[in-house]
């Protein structure tokens, strides 16, 4: 069996989607499932297509993720191995986080036990608070709270959907980097986001750029302060 | 990776090839005959015959340059038009990727029209050059990149050497890159290309060419653009080589804002000055050919970077008239 066929199988990836590629990275333990849904022509890449890159329950010992470019209008059920195109974590990893805290569960022992870390339990626990998530109940939002009153599973790079990465996007917006990545990177999203209107274009644009504070966080102090700096300045301003 | 690894360094061919069968994994730059007669092992080249070494700048035909990134380790892929946009999902998720490829290729040209938008750009590290050939081939002698592990030679394929990082360890590209943006007037293009005829000049549509030539402005000069701080050059190829039309060494973008950089003068002094004293140890770097010529690099210092002497050079996207290095860094 074909490393691709093997992946659909284990991943129950179902029609009309199918594994175009897998990739294993050894080194990082890591499992990268490239989804099509035939349209596209052995996967090859369509230039402007956004796709969105989901963390999704393990396989194994190895962290999995699905990249997937979603329909433009996707009406059909939420599949277990897809997300919301604006999210970075699919419905199927979702599911279990919620029905781990329905069995009793308290968050940082799902954390544990399904291998997420914190900035990715800090987007699921965003989500389920403010019930972006079905089946998550009133009850369940306030054993959360109660189960880590002090925000201790925050992280120190805002949620997606914080304000402060629109502003960051805005063209105008002082912003002082050191990483040349970074500089490089917010201008193509900033000429990005001036073009394109459509949300879910700047939803992945928005997660990108959290994606990379993630993964260099330890050489973005400088930077991550502003941006928390500049947060709270707004958030002052807005009150009365 | 280790810092005991062995530092870039101009070789003969036969300490070249003592390394190569030690079973190091390297990236090569040197002329083609060259090349040609290294062995087969876990390496990457491509042809150039200029070299920023430690004594200065010097063109060999006899000598190659070789940058060694530890033992048996890292995965090498070439990568035609079709698959090229994949070659950062390739990469490893901690490490870096060191990318060669030959001058005048539609590979080139998809890459540097294209790779803004590829996948996990600017996530992963990626650091490279533009293979070439001597200034008194060009014409008649064609730019190749070399998978050292087979020996076969490619004009038309990109040659990447993936290296993978332990979790404690981080790679960073930079460029240094003198050229700033003088105070002519702000252009703007209607299409992303290697050419054009019209711009937008402070607004008003013109004629490139006769911006140029009216305002007399030295086209050894970059035009940058500058991009939240990063500045980038695209440089002039030629004038007129049909009537009306300037083409350029990498593409201009629309929606971007360009000015003619302003002249930098003794660019070794100024190198020497903008080389940063600190960060982690060098692993590759590479610097542009038009540096070489125009600031007169030949036999001059440009600090602890050394390297390929080159016709483009890659951080992130491609680049021009900017010299590019990646360090390792301890987290």
């Amino acid at each position: 069996m074909k490393d691709a066929e093997l992946c659909r199988w284990l991943l129950e990836v179902n029609e009309p989607w199918e594994v175009s590629r897998v990739r294993v990275d050894t080194h990082s333990r890591e499992l990268h499932a490239y989804l099509s849904t035939g349209k596209t022509w052995f996967g090859r890449y369509l230039g402007e297509q956004p796709r969105s890159r989901w963390r999704h329950l393990n396989i194994g010992a190895y962290k999995t993720y699905i990249h997937a470019s979603l329909p433009e209008q996707d009406g059909q059920a939420a599949q277990a191995f897809l997300g919301k195109s604006a999210s970075d974590f699919t419905h199927g990893l979702a599911r279990r986080v919620i029905q781990c805290l329905q069995d009793g569960l308290r968050y940082r022992q799902v954390c544990a036990l399904l291998d997420i870390d914190i900035h990715l339990a800090w987007q699921i626990k965003h989500a389920i608070e403010s019930g972006q998530l079905a089946a998550t109940d009133t009850d369940l939002r306030a054993r959360l709270q109660l189960d880590d009153p002090a925000g201790q599973t925050a992280s120190t790079i805002p949620a997606s959907d914080d304000g402060i990465w629109l502003r960051l996007l805005a063209l105008d917006c002082p912003f002082e980097i050191r990483l040349l990545s970074l500089k490089l990177l917010l201008a193509r999203a900033r000429q990005d986001f001036a073009r394109a209107h459509d949300p879910d274009m700047q939803s992945l644009r928005i997660n990108e750029l959290r994606r990379f504070f993630i993964k260099h966080e330890k050489h973005l102090e400088h930077e991550i302060a502003q941006l928390n700096n500049d947060r709270q300045q707004a958030t002052e301003g807005d009150q009365p | 990776m280790s810092n005991a690894t062995a530092t870039s360094v101009l070789l003969d061919l036969r300490q070249a090839s003592a390394l190569i069968e030690r079973g190091e994994t390297l990236a090569i730059a040197g002329h083609l005959e060259c090349l040609a007669a290294l062995p087969k092992g876990n390496w990457i080249g491509g042809t150039t015959p200029y070299f920023m070494a430690s004594e200065g700048g010097t063109c060999r035909l006899d000598r190659v340059f070789v940058q060694p990134f530890g033992q048996q380790v890292g995965e090498i892929a070439c990568y035609d038009r079709e698959r090229l946009p994949h070659m950062l999902e390739d990469a490893p998720e901690n490490g870096f990727s060191i990318v060669i490829l030959p001058a005048g290729s539609a590979v080139l040209e998809d890459y540097a029209r294209e790779a803004p938008n590829y996948p996990d750009m600017y996530i992963k590290p990626i650091a490279g050059w533009v293979a070439g050939v001597h200034l008194d081939q060009l014409g008649s002698a064609q730019a190749q990149v070399i998978d050292g592990r087979s020996g076969r030679c490619y004009v038309d394929q990109a040659i990447v050497l993936h290296i993978p990082l332990p979790p404690d360890q981080t790679a960073l590209v930079h460029a240094v890159n003198l050229f700033k943006p003088g105070a002519g007037p702000t252009l703007s293009f209607d299409e992303t290309g290697f050419a054009a005829r019209d711009c937008l000049i402070d607004g008003v549509r013109g004629s490139l060419l006769e911006l140029i030539r009216e305002r007399g402005i030295d086209t050894r000069l970059p035009l940058v653009a500058d991009y939240c701080g990063a500045m980038i050059n695209v440089s002039i190829q030629s004038l007129e080589s049909e009537p009306g039309l300037v083409s350029f060494y990498a593409p201009v973008f629309a929606g971007v804002d360009y000015r003619f950089a302003d002249a930098v003068e003794d660019y070794s002094a100024r190198f020497l000055q903008a080389m940063p004293r600190d960060g982690g140890p060098i692993l590759f770097g590479c610097n542009c050919i038009l540096n070489y010529l125009y600031s007169q690099l030949q036999g001059r210092q440009t600090a602890r970077l050394t390297g390929p002497i080159t016709f483009g050079e890659v951080a992130y996207q491609l680049l021009n008239q900017t010299a590019v290095y990646l360090t390792l860094e301890h987290n």
